[in-house]
């Protein structure tokens, strides 16, 4: 048992997280703190940092600077003599594994059916066996109302569904952080809403920590339990979803949500 | 009509050879395709500068010349080998050295999103390209293949030069012995077409079948 008194390592702790592209400043000396549990939705302009900030969670990019804890160990570096040193590809991947991401474009792989790309990490990566693997992967597919098309390819689903594919397959990791990064944004307006629920659903039933970046502003205020609103690489605004969607305190805040909201959610 | 039959035995029998020498070399020849393409992509500097100066010294001399070299020269460095074996070799490494530029590109063309799927999944490097990345690069790769596939069949005709009794050889044989130009030489032609015909058609039926969830009809 742990002493009451030591408080749970966060889920994620960033620290004076950098990136630039050349000269152009992504992510400007980001701090951030995310319990477990948290269901973050991250706002703001197109070009504000926020696909970069989900990218260097995952270890697509990598830092110039700062640092990233998820769940009390450090991604992609280790302390070392009192600095942090880049870290082995063994013990990235060891902390990585605790991260699930689901893409804008969904990035399923073409050469497998939509049940085959569910449980290709998990027995590969997991070692699971495949009865159990196939199992555990059609009750995920069971979840996003797809068990149906388990032996589809993506050529073969609407983008809704390769969408929902793609949220199993990132499920099927049991990762303790999911990064969702626009996955609404490349379908078409009436796929959206299945996917959206799909995610709330999640939500509900799970306590799996999310970050999800969305242009969908009523998405961004009912599924969250807390927004980050961006710009230019800052964190401008962190609070409740009430406050920002009702009575945000920072100018910048309001003249974004009036600008992409006009009369209301 | 007879007379066109009494040339087929010596045909053939050059036919053999070829399909042999082709048959014996296109496998090899792959293994010399993926193993250079895949260390140039290697993050060992060492295995990419063996690759490319591989790929380099072959694509830059003649095939030829090649032949001659290894027929000729290396035995004076003690190497030599029946004139079979040299013409698999030899036609074995250069056509392996313009593959290696197939597996290179076929792997260059897996979007980039692919391979951060995999990181995504927690998947190493070398499980992304196993796994992912290179059954996807393969089934473009396929086309390009086909076509060196057909060169190594029409290259076999220069093993004719270091003494081997090829499709090629047997033709100038005949040719030189009852000087009937049109029969033999249309023959000829119409044998390696059509050897290259069946090898095409074989492709063919190979892309097809590896291009599983490649060409299916969208139906959503
Ligand atoms: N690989 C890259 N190279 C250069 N610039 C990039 C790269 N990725 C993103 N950017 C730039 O970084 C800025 C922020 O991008 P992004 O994080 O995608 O913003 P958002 O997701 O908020 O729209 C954009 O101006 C974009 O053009
Ligand atoms: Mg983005």
């Amino acid at each position: 048992m742990l002493p009451a008194n030591i408080p749970p390592s966060p889920a994620l702790r960033l620290r004076g997280v950098s990136k630039a592209f050349g000269s152009l400043t992504i992510l400007d000396k980001l701090d951030l703190d995310v319990a477990p549990g948290e269901r973050i939705s991250i706002i703001g302009r197109s070009g504000s940092g926020k696909t970069t900030l989900l990218r260097v969670l995952m270890t697509l990019e990598k830092l110039d600077a700062g640092s990233i804890e998820v769940f009390g160990r450090y991604l992609g570096q280790r302390p070392e003599g009192g600095r942090l040193v880049p870290a082995t590809p063994e013990e990235t991947r060891a902390v990585r594994g605790d991260i699930g991401m689901v893409f804008q474009q969904f990035n399923l792989f073409p050469h497998r059916t939509a049940i085959e790309n569910v449980i290709e990490a998990p027995i590969h990566v997991k070692k699971m066996g495949s009865k159990e693997a196939r199992d555990m992967g059609m009750a995920l597919l069971c979840t996003v109302g797809l068990a149906d098309k388990a032996d589809h390819y993506p050529r073969q689903l609407s983008g809704g569904q390769q969408q929902r594919v793609a949220i199993a397959r990132a499920l099927a990791m049991q990762p303790r952080i999911i990064l969702f990064d626009e996955v609404t944004s490349a379908l078409d307006p009436e796929r959206v809403d299945e996917v959206l629920s799909v995610i709330q659903g999640l939500a509900q039933e799970s306590t799996i920590t999310m970050l999800i970046v969305t242009h969908e502003m009523r998405f961004a205020r009912d599924v969250a339990t807390r927004t980050i609103f961006m710009e230019e690489g800052l964190i401008v605004e962190d609070d409740a979803p009430a406050v920002i969607f009702g009575k945000p305190n920072k100018a910048r805040t309001q003249s974004f949500l009036q600008s992409v909201l006009g009369r209301g959610l | 009509m007879t007379a066109l039959l009494d040339l087929l035995p010596q045909l053939m029998k050059g036919l053999q050879t070829t399909l042999l020498v082709t048959a014996f070399a296109a496998p090899l020849a792959l293994v010399m395709a993926l193993a250079s393409g895949l260390a140039r992509l290697s993050p060992i500097k060492l295995l990419q500068w063996l690759a490319v100066i591989y790929v380099e010294l072959f694509r830059g001399t003649s095939l030829l010349v090649q032949l001659f070299y290894f027929f000729y020269v290396m035995p004076l460095f003690g190497l030599s080998l029946d004139p079979v074996t040299t013409g698999v070799l030899v036609l074995a490494l250069n056509t392996g050295a313009y593959g290696s530029e197939v597996v290179r590109a076929g792997i260059g063309s897996v979007p980039k999103s692919q391979r951060e799927a995999c990181i995504a999944l927690n998947m190493s490097p070398a499980m992304a390209l196993r796994r992912v990345i290179f059954p996807q690069a393969f089934v473009t790769m396929l086309p390009p293949f086909g076509n060196l596939l057909i060169e190594l069949l029409k290259a076999t005709s220069l093993l004719s030069l270091i003494t081997i009794f090829d499709l090629a050889f047997a033709g100038n044989t005949l040719f030189q012995t009852t000087g009937r130009t049109l029969e033999i030489y249309g023959l000829v032609l119409m044998i390696y077409f059509a050897t290259a015909m069946v090898l095409t058609l074989g492709m063919r039926w190979l892309e097809k079948r590896m291009g599983a969830g490649r060409d299916l009809e969208f139906r959503p």
